[in-house]
C-alpha cells in the first residue's frame, strides 16, 4: 500500500497503518540520525522525536512531495535543532567499532569484503568529521539515493545549492579519507 | 596527493591499495545500512502513537471549534437580518396602514420617536437596508455551505487582494532601462503580495520555525530567493540565530556592511556573503513578528540578481494594510 494511503488510514484511526509507516522508515531514519548524532544514545532520542513529530503533524502532510521526502525533511529539522542545542555543528565524536556490527553488508569476494570493511570504517570516521550539511547531503544523495530535487526539498535549498554542496562535501570526504591513509 | 586524484571518477584502485575511488565511495555508501535495535523500534513506535493520538484529538477539537464558530456566526447574521427586517417592516406604509396606526401606535413613546426619525430619512436609506439584508442572506447561505466542509477556510486569513495579475515593471540592470512583465505573487499563507519577473516561479514551504515561499528561475538555477515568516513567539534573537544558520550553510564569508545599507526601518539585520554561492540575508520585522528574505545567486548571475530582488522588495505590499514594505 502506498505511503499516502497509509497516512489517510492512520489519520482515520488505523493504528496498523501507522505501524506500517513506522516499519518502513525506522531503519533509514535511524541510520540518518545515528550518523549525524555520532552516538547511539542521542540517535535513540532523535528517532523518537522524529516519529512523534511526524505523527503529530501527519494531517499537515498534503502529498505535494513524497512521504519519504517529507519525513526526511522533518528529520533534518530535528537534527538541526539537536546540533543547535548541543552547540555541536562540527561533530567530532567517533563511533565505537562495535557499532560496525550493526551494519548489514552485501557479501562480495573475500578481497572486496575486506575492502568494504575497511571502507566502512573510514565512512564512519570521516562522516563524523564533516560539517552537518555535508553529512546530510552525502547521506541523502548516496545512502538514501534521493534525487537532487528531492534533496533540495529536504534541505530547503535550491538544486543549484545542493549540487554545489554535494561537490564540496564529496571532495572534503575524499580528502579526509586520503589524509587518514597518509596520502593527503 | 597523486595525479589520479585529479580525475577521481576515472581512476582505478592501485593493487593492494585498500581505499576507494570516489565512485567506490558512492557505491559503498549505497550499501551502507545501520539497523536500530528492537528497543529503539519499539520506543519510537510508542512515540509515534502518542503523536497520532494528539493529532487526532487536536483535529477533533478543531472541527468542533470550527463548527461552533460557524454556528455562532450564523446566529449573529440571522439576528442582524431579523433586526433589519423588522426595521423595514415597521417603516413600511402598508404595515403601518394595516394597523391604522400612522406613525406611533406601536410600542412606547421612545420607540415612536425612533420610528419618526427613520421616516424622515430619504429612500436611499431603505435601499441600503435592503442591500444589507441581501448581504446578510448571502452570509447565511455561505455559512450553510460551509457546514458541508469541515476544513477551515484558510483563505479568509487575509483581506482580498486587488492587484493586477501581471504588471510591466522597469528596472535598470547595469544602468540600462529594461521593461519586463512581472507576475503577482499572492500566496494564501503569506501576509504580503509582490511581483516576480516572468521566467520565475514560486513554491510555498514549511520550515521548522515558520513558513515561506521560495522564488526560483524556471529554466535556470542561478538565482533563488527565500522569504520566510517565523512562527508567532519566535524572538528577535531566535530569528537572527535561525537566519544565521541558514546563510551559514552556504559556507561563504560574511562581508561588512556600510551603515546606510541597514537604514530601512523594517530591517533588523542584513548580511551579505560571498563564496561558491553569493547571498544576501535580510532579517526584518513586521508588527511583532519576524521574517527574512534570503537571496542566493551564482557569482556569474550577479547582474541579473539585483533587479529581480529589488522588484520583490519594492513591490512588496502587506495584505492587511496595503502599505509597502519600504513605506
Amino acid at each position: 500500500m502506498e505511503d499516502e494511503k497509509l497516512v489517510e488510514l492512520a489519520l482515520d484511526g488505523d493504528d496498523e497503518a501507522l505501524r506500517t509507516l513506522h516499519g518502513r522508515y525506522v531503519q533509514p531514519l535511524f541510520h540518518y540520525v545515528y550518523v549525524q548524532a555520532g552516538n547511539h544514545h542521542d540517535a535513540e532520542e532523535l528517532i523518537q522525536d522524529i516519529f512523534f513529530k511526524m505523527a503529530k503533524n501527519l494531517a499537515r502532510f498534503q502529498g505535494k512531495s513524497s512521504f519519504k521526502t517529507w519525513i526526511f525533511a522533518i528529520s533534518r529539522n530535528v537534527v538541526i535543532d539537536y546540533h543547535r542545542k548541543q552547540k555541536k555543528h562540527k561533530a567530532t565524536t567517533f563511533m565505537p567499532h562495535s557499532t560496525l556490527e550493526a551494519f548489514t553488508e552485501k557479501v562480495h569476494s573475500a578481497e572486496e569484503e575486506v575492502l568494504d570493511k575497511g571502507l566502512k570504517n573510514y565512512l564512519l570516521q570521516t562522516m563524523n568529521q564533516l560539517p552537518t550539511d555535508y553529512q546530510a547531503v552525502l547521506h541523502l544523495r548516496f545512502v538514501e539515493e534521493f534525487s537532487v530535487k528531492e534533496t533540495a526539498e529536504i534541505m530547503k535549498k535550491t538544486t543549484f545549492s545542493v549540487k554545489a554542496l554535494q561537490n564540496r562535501a564529496r571532495k572534503k570526504m575524499m580528502s579526509l579519507i586520503r589524509e587518514e591513509v597518509g596520502e593527503g | 596527493m597523486t595525479d589520479k586524484n585529479n580525475n577521481p571518477n576515472s581512476e582505478k584502485r592501485d593493487e593492494g591499495h585498500p581505499f576507494p575511488t570516489e565512485t567506490e565511495l558512492e557505491e559503498a555508501m549505497k550499501e551502507w545500512k545501520m539497523e536500530p535495535s528492537d528497543k529503539t523500534k519499539r520506543e519510537s513506535f510508542q512515540r509515534a502513537m502518542q503523536g497520532i493520538e494528539e493529532a487526532r484529538r487536536e483535529s477533533s477539537k478543531r472541527n468542533k471549534m470550527a463548527k461552533m464558530k460557524r454556528w455562532s456566526q450564523g446566529l449573529v447574521a440571522a439576528a442582524v437580518a431579523a433586526g433589519l427586517l423588522s426595521l423595514i417592516v415597521l417603516n413600511t406604509d402598508e404595515f403601518q396602514n394595516m394597523f391604522g396606526t400612522g406613525s406611533g401606535s406601536v410600542g412606547n413613546d421612545n420607540e415612536n420617536e425612533e420610528i419618526q426619525v427613520d421616516n424622515n430619512e430619504n429612500e436611499s436609506n431603505e435601499e441600503v437596508d435592503v442591500t444589507d439584508l441581501n448581504e446578510s442572506n448571502d452570509t447565511n447561505e455561505a455559512n450553510e455551505s460551509d457546514d458541508n466542509n469541515d476544513a477551515p477556510d484558510e483563505s479568509a486569513e487575509f483581506p482580498e487582494v486587488n492587484r493586477p495579475e501581471t504588471k510591466e515593471i522597469t528596472t535598470t540592470p547595469e544602468g540600462m532601462e529594461e521593461v519586463n512583465t512581472h507576475h503577482l505573487l499572492n500566496d494564501p499563507s503569506m501576509p504580503f503580495t509582490t511581483y516576480i519577473r516572468d521566467g520565475y516561479y514560486y513554491e510555498s514551504f514549511d520550515k521548522e520555525f515558520g513558513k515561506g515561499v521560495t522564488i526560483s528561475q524556471q529554466d535556470f538555477d542561478m538565482i533563488n530567493v527565500d522569504i520566510v515568516f517565523f512562527d508567532d513567539g519566535v524572538t528577535e534573537v531566535e530569528a537572527l540565530q535561525y537566519a544565521e544558520e541558514e546563510w551559514n550553510v552556504a559556507g561563504g564569508e560574511a562581508l561588512p556592511l556600510d551603515e546606510e545599507e541597514k537604514l530601512a526601518g523594517w530591517i533588523v539585520e542584513k548580511v551579505v556573503h560571498i563564496g561558491d554561492v553569493h547571498g544576501e540575508m535580510i532579517v526584518g520585522s513586521y508588527e511583532e513578528s519576524y521574517f527574512y528574505i534570503y537571496s542566493r545567486y551564482a557569482p556569474e548571475a550577479g547582474d541579473g540578481w539585483y533587479p529581480v530582488k529589488q522588484v520583490i522588495v519594492d513591490e512588496w505590499e502587506w495584505k492587511e494594510t496595503g502599505e509597502q514594505l519600504n513605506d
